[in-house]
């Protein structure tokens, strides 16, 4: 009997680290698509995301295997397939290193991704002196082309200063704050993006301002909350989980009338619905991929309808998944236009190109950032509505010192 | 006075939470000498449950709280069976490892089950607030509040007042005395696995409206909890629930009038503090008591 049940205990204990196992975060995981058979071999792109955790996004490679799907289907780059291995880069910087590690012993000719600014900034001496081109998620300062010193990284996505800037121009021009709430996980990104919105909001004539920072992992915001009773707008810029959580303990302790700006990461909210339908009617996000609802924008549509046609069960075209999309068109398009794999080449291609794709019109600043587009969208009943578009935005990190 | 109410308010609905969790240890600790981190993981299976239950199944809110309390105690029955009793005869730290990997395995298994996206749990009260000396604090707040007391009175009248309380009490007091005096331990550990997992699940209930529901909702909470329970000492229940409520108010007060940022702090700031002025814990712990 003594040697069943500790059988049954040795087993159990087995099965709950199995589980805990498969259920863990971190390390790096890859997957492949396409390709069909290639004299020259396959361009390899190496897909850099968050894949596991609470950050990550259900189907989340989808959109860039779509991509290479349909740049295979006619006839690959310059007649090389294109294959996409995935790398989950997590969210600090020893998972994305850990990550580029594994994805440079395989062989990448090229990376997309790196949602997170401290992930590519470790990463990115060993990318250097592999010497293949970045198009990266990067919005900070330290991803700029300036701070990296070098050419290779190329952002597909909008600058957190452009983002704050039109956050506070929202504030001013269209809710007419005069005190706003500062709330942000402590993490690089979001401590910077709240300090530009200080910065520019200051610059517009509001004054009053209440700083709340929590650590990303937080599961209580009820100090913060309180804290951003009085002001006329929230600025809430950290992760999904935590854009969640505020808005619901906000309503929960009376403050559901205070409009919430969420950061890029609010687009989330379309595939998760954390926030209740019936508590989004005040929150609005600064989306990257406005693009994505414009009507006239026929390349959204036509990925639109390909993403839903390959991956049914995809419910939400946006967050960072269509940037994604597009950068490996814009891989393509530089290689193709210069004729050459090589780096040196794609970059300088990369430096002039103009290309049209699902997030609006992608052509390079001198930061290296690509899109310099926003829209502030509303989540009000999940029902996207663009409220207000800032085009022809400029990265100005170094003017702001 | 308004932010005053609004933060002793948030910071009693807290305390409750950590003394529901708490509760849950002190009883299992009494029953077992075990300390139980799987409790957080616990919770955050009831709040889970209670999720699917109301959005996914739609059940209503009180077929949705019995049905969690008692699938809950099946589960620390569960819990018992395969953390526990294989293992009773090892030593506390195999336990206590054990129970800490079983509460991984729970954490685990909820994210492959519902994902690692925050999910919202409806409140039975909607948003609806209610107004003090111009402050303001959620229906679910105070329906908190009422529960936990009714839940303390419960159990208070549990140990105190029934044959079964006197064993468990027995056995806090002095185990082997207890157990030569013939206290079915084995009987009592399963019941009071279930138990404690049933107050573990009925916070998660409670909790989660007001939070969201992640897999790793119920660690973080754990880990408050446990510097209420050494403050207010392991065999007593009304010592946990003192020191519960006493480390949750003065956090959500140093909270509102110091800064939020250290907001995970300030619990163990208070332990520490509390230690040094009394190293033996807040509350008598129970020795040489005559039943």
């Amino acid at each position: 009997m003594r040697l069943r049940t500790g059988a049954v205990a040795a087993v159990v204990a087995l099965l709950a680290a199995g589980v805990a196992a498969c259920g863990s975060s971190g390390g790096s995981s890859s997957s492949s698509s396409s390709s069909s058979a290639s004299t020259k071999g396959p361009y390899v792109i190496g897909f850099m995301n968050i894949l596991s955790g609470p950050a990550s996004i259900p189907g989340e490679t989808d959109p860039i295997e779509l991509a290479a799907t349909q740049i295979n289907a006619k006839g690959g780059i310059d007649g090389r397939q294109v294959e996409i291995k995935s790398y989950d880069v997590g969210l600090t910087a020893t998972t994305a290193l850990t990550a580029t590690r594994l994805a440079l012993s395989q062989g990448v000719d090229a990376l997309i991704g790196y949602p997170i600014d401290a992930g590519l900034t470790a990463s990115f001496p060993l990318i250097k002196q592999a010497d293949i081109p970045v198009l990266t998620l990067g919005e900070g300062p330290t991803t700029s082309q300036g701070a990296l010193k070098s050419n290779i990284a190329w952002s597909v996505t909008v600058q957190s200063d452009e983002e704050a800037n039109i956050s506070a121009q929202y504030f001013e021009d269209t809710l007419h704050a005069t005190s706003i709430g500062l709330t942000n996980s402590e993490d690089a990104n979001p401590v910077e993006g709240n300090q530009y919105v200080e910065q520019y909001s200051k610059q517009l004539g509001i004054s009053h301002f209440v700083n709340e920072q929590y650590p990303e992992t937080v599961t209580d915001l009820t100090a913060q909350v309180l804290d951003i009773k009085s002001v006329s707008a929230d600025e809430q810029w950290g992760y999904p989980q935590n854009d969640a959580l505020l808005v619901r303990q906000m309503y929960q302790n009376g403050e559901g009338n205070i409009p919430v700006m969420l950061s890029t990461a609010g687009s989330y909210e379309w595939g998760t619905r954390a926030i209740p339908a019936n508590e989004t009617a005040h929150i609005t996000y600064v989306s990257s991929c406005a693009g994505l609802y414009d009507p006239a924008n026929s390349v959204a549509a036509a990925f639109t309808k390909s993403l839903h046609t390959a991956y049914p069960s995809i419910v939400y075209p946006e967050t960072y998944q269509p940037g994604t999309y597009d950068a490996a068109f814009i891989l393509a398009q530089a290689i193709e236009a210069g004729k050459s794999f090589g780096t040196s080449s794609i970059t300088a291609q990369l430096k002039t190109l103009t290309y049209q794709g699902v997030c609006g019109t992608y052509h390079a600043n001198a930061d290296g950032a690509m899109l310099n587009q926003l829209s502030v969208v509303s989540l009000a009943n999940y029902q996207p509505q663009i409220l207000k578009t800032y085009s022809n935005l400029t990265s100005s990190y170094s003017a702001l010192g | 006075m308004t932010q005053f109410v609004d933060i002793f308010g948030n910071g009693l609905a807290d305390g409750c939470i950590y003394a529901l969790i708490g509760l849950g240890l002190v009883l299992l600790q009494m029953t077992t000498g075990v300390i139980n981190f799987a409790q957080g993981d616990l919770m955050s299976l009831g709040c889970a449950l209670a999720f699917v239950l109301l959005v996914r199944v739609g059940m209503g809110q009180v077929g949705t709280f019995v049905l969690v309390l008692l699938m809950m105690f099946g589960a620390g029955i569960v819990l018992e069976r395969v953390g526990y009793f294989p293992l009773r005869k090892r030593s506390p730290m195999t336990i206590m490892i054990s129970t800490f990997a079983l509460g991984l395995g729970i954490e685990a298994a909820l994210t492959l089950w519902l994902g690692s996206s925050p999910l919202s749990v409806p409140s039975p009260f909607g948003t609806n607030v209610v107004h003090v000396f111009g402050g303001t604090i959620s229906e679910q707040d105070v329906f908190t509040m009422i529960i936990t007391v009714i839940v303390f009175v419960l159990l208070f009248g549990l140990l105190h007042f029934t044959p079964l309380g006197r064993q468990v009490r027995a056995l806090a007091s002095d185990r082997e005395a207890a157990l030569l005096q013939g206290i079915r331990a084995r009987s009592l550990s399963a019941l009071m696995f279930g138990l404690s997992a049933a107050l573990a699940g009925l916070a998660g209930m409670l909790v989660g409206p007001l939070l969201t529901f992640t897999p790793t909702l119920g660690f973080g909470l754990l880990l408050n909890t446990f510097a209420a329970v050494v403050l207010g000492g392991m065999d007593r229940l009304g010592g946990v629930v003192l020191a519960a409520l006493g480390v949750a108010v003065v956090t959500a007060l140093a909270s509102g009038y110091i800064s939020a940022n250290y907001g995970s702090a300030y619990p163990y700031i208070i332990l520490l503090l509390a230690l040094m002025i009394r190293p033996q814990g807040l509350i008598r712990s129970v020795s040489g008591a005559r039943y």
